[in-house]
């Protein structure tokens, strides 16, 4: 009698044990998962969901001539008038872990409605997921270049380094901070 | 007692632990493997506002209407086109130019496009004055065609065209850029977004 209660204490504490490990880490997981913006590629770290080539691909559909002349990265360029729009994808294991815009006036021009469209498409594509960051990075951009100085910030998982002192261009970088 | 206690303890110990483990690393797959990460579920979609393929163009002008309407019927002007260089700004793909009647070429007017509907840069200049009435006329009546299809901007376009023939000023009327240079004097109409 007392070995067999013995067993079925041992049973029954084995089994609670089992399910609290397994429902914690389960829950630990699940938020670890979906709390990451980034996503590994190769011996590097890329914003999660995108593949270099449908972005290349979804940039021509907008009018943009690319080349792919250092395998590393994808330049990509779209003349309208005097602005250039140009981006660069830089590519790891055919994700993206870099990726930076520049509008560029000849005229000399202020940056237009759609260069700062431009450039905040590139800033909030790790974040389309997520309206609040995205509303944070956009912020923080709309802000940075009526500002017109140069900025580095870190915004949660990713490193954004704006230019606007170059002569007639704003460039904006977009990498995942080490 | 004390080897009764003893013997339930080691076994306890043993199945809990084992327990443990074991739910950790079940739960813990379990959680990664049906979790989304929070980027990268929507597709690469483009706001508003992110410039297109149409925005190379020049609203609503046509070649017929700067060839056809303007240069030969206003101003008897004769066009040539050419396949465009390929390392031009515009990187338009073809390129034509129109000279006034008797081949004076101290005037002319040149069409960078890539299709009949698909104007990039029109662009007139002129060498015979900065000064020169005939450069003023040649500037802002290119810039009134450019605007045809805005017919409630032409008279602004014009006006503006005018009064800054002999600059090297710029501005922005409907989407479109009129740029006054004076080396060489000339006017440049191109789209901008």
């Amino acid at each position: 009698m007392a070995g067999r209660s013995r067993w079925i204490l041992i049973l029954a504490a084995g089994l609670a044990a089992f399910l609290a490990a397994g429902a914690g880490a389960y829950l630990y997981a699940r938020d670890v998962r979906a709390g990451q913006v980034t996503q590994s590629c190769g011996a590097r770290d890329c914003i999660p969901g995108v593949e270099a080539a449908a972005l290349v691909e979804a940039l021509k559909g907008r009018g943009h001539a690319c080349e792919n002349p250092s395998k590393g990265a994808w330049s990509c360029q779209m003349v309208v008038g005097s602005i250039a729009f140009q981006s660069w994808v830089h590519v790891s294991d055919g994700g993206v872990h870099r990726l930076t815009g520049k509008v560029f006036h000849a005229d000399g021009g202020p940056l237009t409605e759609a260069g700062r469209a431009y450039l905040s498409w590139f800033a909030v594509l790790p974040y389309r997921d997520d309206p609040a960051a995205a509303a944070q990075i956009r912020d923080w951009l709309t802000q940075m270049i009526e500002a017109d100085k140069d900025t580095k910030a870190t915004i949660l998982d990713y490193t954004y380094v704006l230019v606007t002192s170059k002569d007639d261009a704003v460039e904006l970088d977009v990498r995942i901070s080490t | 007692m004390p080897g009764r206690r003893k013997g339930i303890l080691l076994p306890l110990a043993g199945v809990v632990v084992a327990a443990l483990v074991l739910g950790g690393v079940l739960g813990g797959g379990a959680g990664l493997l049906t979790a989304e990460p929070r980027g990268g579920t929507a597709p690469l979609a483009f706001g508003d506002g992110f410039p297109d393929t149409g925005d190379q163009y020049l609203p609503g002008v046509t070649l017929s209407l700067i060839v056809d309407e303007w240069m030969k019927k206003a101003n008897s002007y004769t066009c040539a086109s050419k396949p465009g260089e390929p390392d031009t700004w515009s990187r338009a793909k073809r390129w034509m130019r129109c000279l006034p009647p008797g081949g004076d070429d101290n005037r002319y007017v040149e069409i960078e496009y890539d299709a009949a509907d698909q104007i990039r840069v029109l662009k007139a200049t002129c060498r015979l004055g900065t000064r020169e009435d005939a450069c003023t006329t040649l500037f802002a009546t290119m810039a009134d065609a450019a605007l045809v299809p805005q017919p409630e901007l032409r008279k602004r376009a014009m006006d503006w065209a005018g009064k800054n023939a002999a600059s090297e000023r710029g501005t922005v009327i409907g989407g479109v850029r009129l740029q006054a240079a004076l080396s060489p004097h000339s006017m440049r109409i191109t789209p901008e977004k």
